[in-house]
């Protein structure tokens, strides 16, 4: 009887509020839509940041070695190699340099030495000419105003010194190739080349051993003191710890964004639930002058809430399943507009604490809502106005 | 004490509404009213606007609660009911037919007859049976699927006449049934409620402004200064 009761009052065509039960499922639907869409592109932006730092920045581990020689520093790599969590480890190098464009205008940034093969290299972008050709340099293309290919540039580096600790030193490199990757700070200060081309222009510079894992950074770092207790690796959390640290931050940010929109989808609830109530005054009291008792009259329509609510809620959930499923078509846009590649993820546990926690709110307005109503009498509930 | 075919017995009731909504000095409405009614018998309560008469009914259904005295049913003081009890009271002994009708707007005129009857714990299949038989015996047989927008004045107070008799209630409540309808349809709505009420032998309490309807009952009361005075 309650179902049959409940069915009426939610959805059926027989039901003059249908249009209400309607309106407030559209709205559910639409809000939660928007909530999980929301939350798949800025939950996608942050997954992509986060890889372009791993990816070109600071890789998931990296080691500062003490020593420069580069044999010795392969044969670590090899032994690094063969740990169970280690997919790709290499040798790199950076130095810091000035940069002089032919235009005269001067480049601050670095040039990092490291393998022509590697997943590092694979996401690198050619634009021109060949990358990693011994004896010469790789620039961004965002440096292609002022540095072009095939052209000699001078560069400043600093070197040990006999009598100061370091001495600026100025030497001449060929642009052979100009790059481009997905991440802009990466582009806008860094110069590539391979590690005997960097050496041969300062044989001191600090040689380091990068790590690429599928495998939490904390666990491979802590395989990697396990190794070797002497070297010290830093994941790239640790050396990204400011940036990180922001981003926690803007995902908190996020949170706070995404908890005042739940709030605006319970008020919704709550007012619509408070208005299908109001509405159904009339018959609450005759159901009421039949002999249904007021326990009776809370678990119907906190039953014809739940109906509404889910209806709502499973709409949603499928709105926002085929807005992913349908991302691919506008992908491009995306790309133009931000450039970047977004893949966009629904988390199915996420989406459940909302279907719940709307559910479970929906359940609990519509019961305080009917609690409120009983409280009058019952003929006085006869003489409301009908609300539409 | 009560008689043994007694089912319904006011003693001392006493009714009083605050004179506005933010309270000041009580009016009286209702003071010292007694009252028994008999199964199979019918009482009529006649009496100016105002007078108290609905307020009677409505106490005397466990509706409103008096101020004072006790409304007894079958035994029970629905003054000391809870809500529980008294809905079953309600669902299983009483039947109410209001001025308007008052129909489910969302429900056919079948399930409006069905419908006290689920309550009462009757399953669906056989509560439209038994809704469909009453229908067709106030002459609705063809109207069962009909909605109460689909109705005439007429027609909705005899589906309500239905409604108010499908779970064999021991007592009908009857406030003001013809009050809203033109003369030939108040006097076909007074000639089926007397007929169902003679024919299933239940107590009838009728609240009614018309003279001739109240004379046809057992007992005629006038409500006159919150007392009940003997008509008839």
């Amino acid at each position: 009887m309650m179902v049959f009761l409940a069915r009426r009052y939610a959805f059926s065509s027989e039901n003059r509020h249908r249009i209400t039960s309607v309106r407030i499922a559209s709205g559910l639907a639409l809000c939660l839509f928007a909530i999980t869409m929301v939350l798949a592109f800025m939950q996608a932006l942050q997954t992509n940041q986060f890889e372009d730092i791993r990816t070109f920045e600071s890789f998931d581990v990296h080691i500062p070695l003490s020593f420069t020689d580069l044999k010795k520093g392969a044969a670590l790599v090899g032994e690094l190699q063969e740990l169970p969590l280690v997919d790709h480890a290499f040798l790199y190098s950076e130095i810091p340099v000035l940069l002089q464009g032919l235009d005269g205008s001067t480049l601050a940034g670095r040039i990092r030495a490291i393998e022509s093969k590697g997943p590092f290299a694979e996401q690198l972008h050619p634009y021109r000419g060949q990358l990693f050709t011994p004896g010469t340099l790789a620039s961004s293309y965002l440096h292609l105003s002022s540095v072009k290919l095939g052209e000699s540039v001078e560069v400043t580096l600093l070197k040990k010194g006999k009598q100061a600790t370091v001495i600026p030193t100025q030497k001449s490199l060929t642009v052979g190739s100009i790059f481009y990757t997905s991440m802009y700070d990466f582009d806008s200060s860094t110069f590539l080349t391979d590690l005997p081309t960097l050496y041969s222009l300062n044989e001191n510079a600090p040689l380091s051993v990068g790590i690429f894992s599928s495998a939490k950074s904390e666990a491979v770092a802590r395989q990697v003191r396990q190794m070797d207790p002497t070297l010290e690796p830093v994941t790239w959390k640790e050396a990204n710890a400011s940036l990180y640290g922001a981003m926690q931050l803007e995902q908190g940010m996020m949170a706070l964004m995404l908890f005042l929109m739940i709030v605006v989808i319970l008020i919704h609830i709550r007012n619509s639930s408070k208005r299908l109530l109001l509405a159904k005054q009339r018959e609450i009291a005759m159901l009421r002058s039949m002999g249904l008792p007021k326990r009776r009259v809370q678990q119907l329509f906190v039953l014809q809430a739940l109906i509404v609510s889910a209806v709502g809620a499973i709409s949603g959930g499928l709105l926002s399943f085929c807005g992913v499923l349908a991302y691919p078509a506008f992908s491009e846009y995306i790309y133009t507009s931000l450039g970047v590649h977004l893949k966009l993820v629904i988390r199915p546990l996420d989406l459940l604490f909302l279907v719940v926690l709307v559910l479970f709110f929906s359940g609990i307005a519509s019961y305080l809502g009917t609690r409120r109503i009983l409280k009058a009498d019952i003929m006085e509930m006869f003489a409301h106005d009908e609300v539409q | 004490m009560m008689k043994s075919n007694e089912v319904l017995s006011l003693q001392g009731v006493g009714k009083s509404f605050p004179a506005t909504a933010r309270g000041g000095e009580p009016i009286e409405i209702l003071d010292s009213i007694n009252l028994s009614l008999f199964s199979a018998t019918s009482v009529a309560i006649t009496g100016k606007s105002g007078s108290g008469k609905s307020t009677m009914l409505q106490i005397s259904a466990g509706l409103l609660s008096p101020q004072r005295g006790k409304v007894l049913f079958s035994g029970q003081d629905l003054t000391a009911l809870g809500d529980d009890k008294l809905s079953t009271i309600r669902s299983r002994s009483m039947g109410f037919i209001f001025q308007s009708s008052l129909l489910l707007d969302d429900f056919t005129a079948l399930e409006n007859v069905a419908v006290p009857a689920m309550i009462a714990g009757i399953p669906q299949r056989v509560a439209k049976k038994r809704a469909k038989k009453l229908l067709e015996s106030v002459g609705l047989g063809d109207r069962l699927d009909h909605k109460s927008d689909q109705l005439s004045g007429g027609e909705r107070q005899r589906v309500a006449i239905a409604r108010a008799l499908v779970n064999d209630p021991l007592i009908l409540f009857a406030d003001e049934p013809t009050g809203s309808l033109d003369e030939r349809n108040a006097e076909l709505i007074e000639n089926m409620l007397f007929a169902m009420v003679a024919e299933k032998e239940v107590a009838l309490m009728l609240i009614t402004h018309n003279k001739a309807f109240a004379l046809r009952c057992d007992r005629v009361y006038n409500l006159h200064n919150r007392s009940l005075e003997v008509v008839q």
